[in-house]
């Protein structure tokens, strides 16, 4: 009986020295340093060679335009052996200005704005995006909510209109040419606001604060079936180019357009290498003229002439 | 036996059970572990990479000259660390992995003051880890790089506290354990009662296996279930039912076996028989032929018929002792007189004894208790033993002796000794003399089971019978039969 005892006495202990000794294990937490972010892939050497910088205008938030352009500029670096970096301006004039004063050497401008500073700076446009349709244009689109009984331009008379930045092609679009074409003036709108981001004037109209917003045809393709409702659709226009100071080295220019040019979003191992880049150019580049842009610009110098209101 | 292997049983379920639910219990633990670290990762490194993106958004709008230099950050730190009391410390490296921005200054433990030390931002992209600081506790080490591809501005190394996630795990730790205390003496009670439900029905089936009487054979009183004991209890009913026919069919034997025995014992006894019966006929004769002699004589002829009367009287009586003998009984148990079922088989006996000039001694004690045993197979036993007697000493020109002598032997048992000088058995022999068939006698002059017969109805009684013997001297036989009969 006794050895019994004892001998159920000892599994107690040991159980008990068994649980006392996971316990300590199991509260002590401390762990060892795991890796959560790959390392980051090297700069090309910069070899004395001078960095050319690229200028975006601020269609998005700073950060925003480093998710989406600095892939690009790694991309050009590792393919050129040119250090290509960044720099960001406040507003789409400040690029301009940037440009005017050598801060930058290239960068990606939207087609009005481009259209008007290629009139007094010494820039040329060398590439323009392709959609995902892999045409060189894009649309301009007159969006409304869902249920708004908007249908047509013709309806907007009395409403309220947001547009992207004065100098977009969206923001000019509607205002300086496809009102006049259903026969109605700025003043017949109760009201136009401009904001800084093609997005923001998505959620103005969502939110009904807006009756009707203009964007360009990839943003509200974003919203389309999730409370948007694409009511008219501006022609094709030439897409956003990329430009370069006319004095820059043209062999940089030339490995730039090179580079670019390569990208073939057919290949899958370039859709994967273009994953992260701004959508609005991650199907590819063709050559740009200057022509290519004339008709446009045709269009806005004889509106420009007349009277909005 | 029963208690051991009970023990035995509940001792080793109840350590299978505590290990398994110790193993459970501890995988358990640290799946649980586990995912309220990784959760608790998780949220930090959500807090963390939000603050982050704050923070590089700053760091781009200075580059970017939208905002100041001087001053901004630090706002953002202390204004961050105001509105979250999960962070105990936060440190930020230029893209140098120089200190750019740190929470506090306060503390003097370089381990703590600078976190960094042991996770240094050297390390790059390390993104967790754990740690137990002098000053804070148990801290949740983020790290992440501010960082836009291959555009990096440094890092930011945060600090979570961890200490109420670790009560959590204390109070898991102790829920856990309790539980699994609780279910292994609950489980271990439940076996227990179980254990002891089953070996007290194999106690009972056992009980009533060592009470088993062939005698008094009864069904048994468990209640056969549908399970492995039920089977047990229905087959040991079964058993005991086969039992009792195949006894039944051996005392059937055994009965044919004594009457043959029997019978060959009266044939032994034909010869005796026949004289004694053939003396009263002599006189019967002798009588009839003096009436026809003198037929008128009436007073003779009365006096010879009276002699007649008393020759058939005396024929009738043997046969009727004849009778009696051979007939054949079933097992009877009775209280009799062992010295009077002595002296029936010794009446049988007369003539041959005196034919062969044999002495019968008696020493009956005269007051020995009646013996509960069968009188008639008792009978048979004397009579084989005084026949076995009588052919040892048939050789003898002078006859000899048989000594008979009864006697109480301790509180209950009758010693019953016959004793003879006859030519005894040799020692070779002495060891087979209960051997069925075994016999030194002479073709047809005896069946060989005499004796056997003799011990299994002795056995049957509950006696012991035995025998001693020294060729040329005489043979002893010792029986000693319990005064209460068989149990």
């Amino acid at each position: 009986m006794k050895s019994r005892i004892a001998l159920i006495l000892l599994i107690l202990i040991f159980f008990l020295a068994l649980t006392l000794l996971v316990y300590r294990n199991f509260m002590d937490i401390t762990t060892a340093p795991d890796t959560v972010f790959p390392p980051a892939a090297p700069l090309a050497a910069a070899g004395g060679r001078d960095t050319v910088h690229v200028g975006v205008i601020s269609r998005f938030s700073p950060n925003l335009i480093y998710e989406g352009y600095q892939p690009i500029m790694d991309y050009l670096s590792r393919e050129t052996g040119i250090i290509f970096a960044l720099r960001l301006s406040s507003s789409y004039e400040e690029t301009i200005a940037q440009l005017d004063q050598g801060q930058i050497q290239s960068a990606f401008l939207g087609t009005y704005l481009y259209l008007k500073a290629r009139r007094d700076h010494p820039i040329r446009c060398i590439l323009k995006p392709l959609n995902s349709q892999l045409q060189p244009y894009f649309h301009s689109m007159v969006i409304t909510r869902d249920d708004s009984p908007i249908r047509s331009i013709s309806d907007l008379a009395g409403k309220r209109l947001a547009l992207p930045s004065a100098l977009s092609f969206s923001g000019n679009w509607l205002l300086g040419y496809e009102l006049q074409r259903h026969g109605l003036k700025v003043s017949d709108l109760d009201s136009v606001r401009y904001f800084g981001f093609h997005h923001t004037v998505v959620y103005q109209v969502l939110l009904g604060r807006f009756d009707a917003g203009v964007v360009k045809d990839r943003v509200a393709a974003e919203f389309t079936g999730k409370g948007i409702r694409v009511i008219a659709v501006s022609r094709e226009i030439p897409g956003s180019p990329i430009i370069v100071r006319r004095d820059l080295d043209p062999l940089i220019t030339e490995a730039m357009v090179k580079a670019l040019l390569r990208i073939d979003a057919r290949r899958p191992d370039h859709r994967a290498l273009v994953r992260d880049w701004d959508p609005e150019f991650a199907w590819g580049f063709v050559p740009a003229e200057e022509s290519d842009y004339d008709q446009v610009d045709a269009i806005f110098a004889a509106l420009e002439k007349e009277p909005r209101r | 036996m029963m208690r051991s292997l009970k023990a035995r049983i509940v001792l080793f379920l109840g350590i299978l059970m505590i290990v398994l639910t110790m193993m459970i219990s501890i995988i358990l633990l640290y799946q649980w572990r586990s995912l309220i670290l990784e959760n608790q990762r998780q949220n930090a490194l959500a807090v963390a990479r939000t603050f982050a993106a704050s923070i590089l958004d700053g760091l781009i709008y200075q580059e970017s000259g939208l905002l100041p230099n001087e001053g901004y950050l630090e706002n953002q730190i202390h204004n961050f660390l105001g509105k979250n009391n999960q962070v105990r410390w936060l440190v930020m490296y230029d893209r140098d992995g120089h200190v750019a921005v740190r929470s506090s200054f306060e503390s003097s433990d370089p381990g703590d003051a600078g976190e960094a030390e042991a996770l240094p931002p050297a390390a790059g992209r390390t993104g967790t880890r754990i740690y137990r600081s002098r000053s804070f506790g148990w801290i949740l080490e983020t790290a992440l790089p501010l960082q836009i591809h291959s555009k990096s501005w440094g890092e930011l190394h945060m600090g979570f506290d961890l200490e109420p996630a670790r009560a959590r795990l204390q109070r898991l730790f102790f829920l856990i354990f309790g539980l699994a205390v609780l279910f292994v003496v609950s489980i271990t009670a439940f076996i227990w009662f179980f254990i002891n439900r089953v070996t007290q029905s194999l106690g009972r089936l056992v009980t009533e296996m060592k009470q088993f009487d062939l005698d008094n054979i009864t069904p048994t009183q468990m209640k056969a279930g549908e399970d492995e004991i039920g089977v047990l209890v229905s087959n040991f009913e079964k058993m005991k039912q086969r039992l009792q026919q195949s006894r039944q069919q051996l005392l059937n034997a055994q009965r044919q076996i004594y009457h043959a025995e029997k019978l060959a014992s009266i044939g032994r006894l034909a010869s005796g028989v026949a004289h004694e019966i053939n003396n009263p006929l002599h006189g019967m004769k002798s009588c009839l032929y003096a009436i026809a002699q003198e037929p008128r004589n009436l007073p003779e002829v009365k006096r010879y018929l009276g002699l007649a009367d008393e020759a058939l009287d005396h024929i009738a009586l043997i046969v009727q002792k004849l009778l009696g003998f051979s007939r054949q009984h079933a097992k009877q148990t009775v209280a009799m007189e062992l010295n009077n079922e002595i002296e029936k088989v010794l009446s049988l006996l007369t003539y041959r004894l005196s034919k062969n000039q044999i002495i019968i001694e008696k020493k009956f004690q005269s007051d020995l208790p009646l013996l509960h045993a069968d009188p008639h197979l008792i009978q048979e036993v004397i009579m084989n033993l005084l026949l076995n007697s009588m052919d040892s000493m048939e050789e003898e020109e002078e006859g000899g002796t048989i000594r008979i002598t009864t006697a109480r032997n301790g509180e209950g048992h009758i010693h019953l000794e016959i004793a003879d000088t006859g030519c005894g058995i040799d020692s070779r022999d002495l060891d087979k003399i209960f051997d069925p068939f075994f016999t030194t006698k002479d073709e047809g002059k005896g069946t060989g089971l005499g004796l056997s017969v003799s011990l299994g109805i002795i056995e049957s009684h509950g006696g012991t019978i035995t025998c001693q013997s020294r060729p040329y001297r005489g043979t002893t036989f010792h029986i000693t039969l319990p005064i209460q009969g068989a149990k």
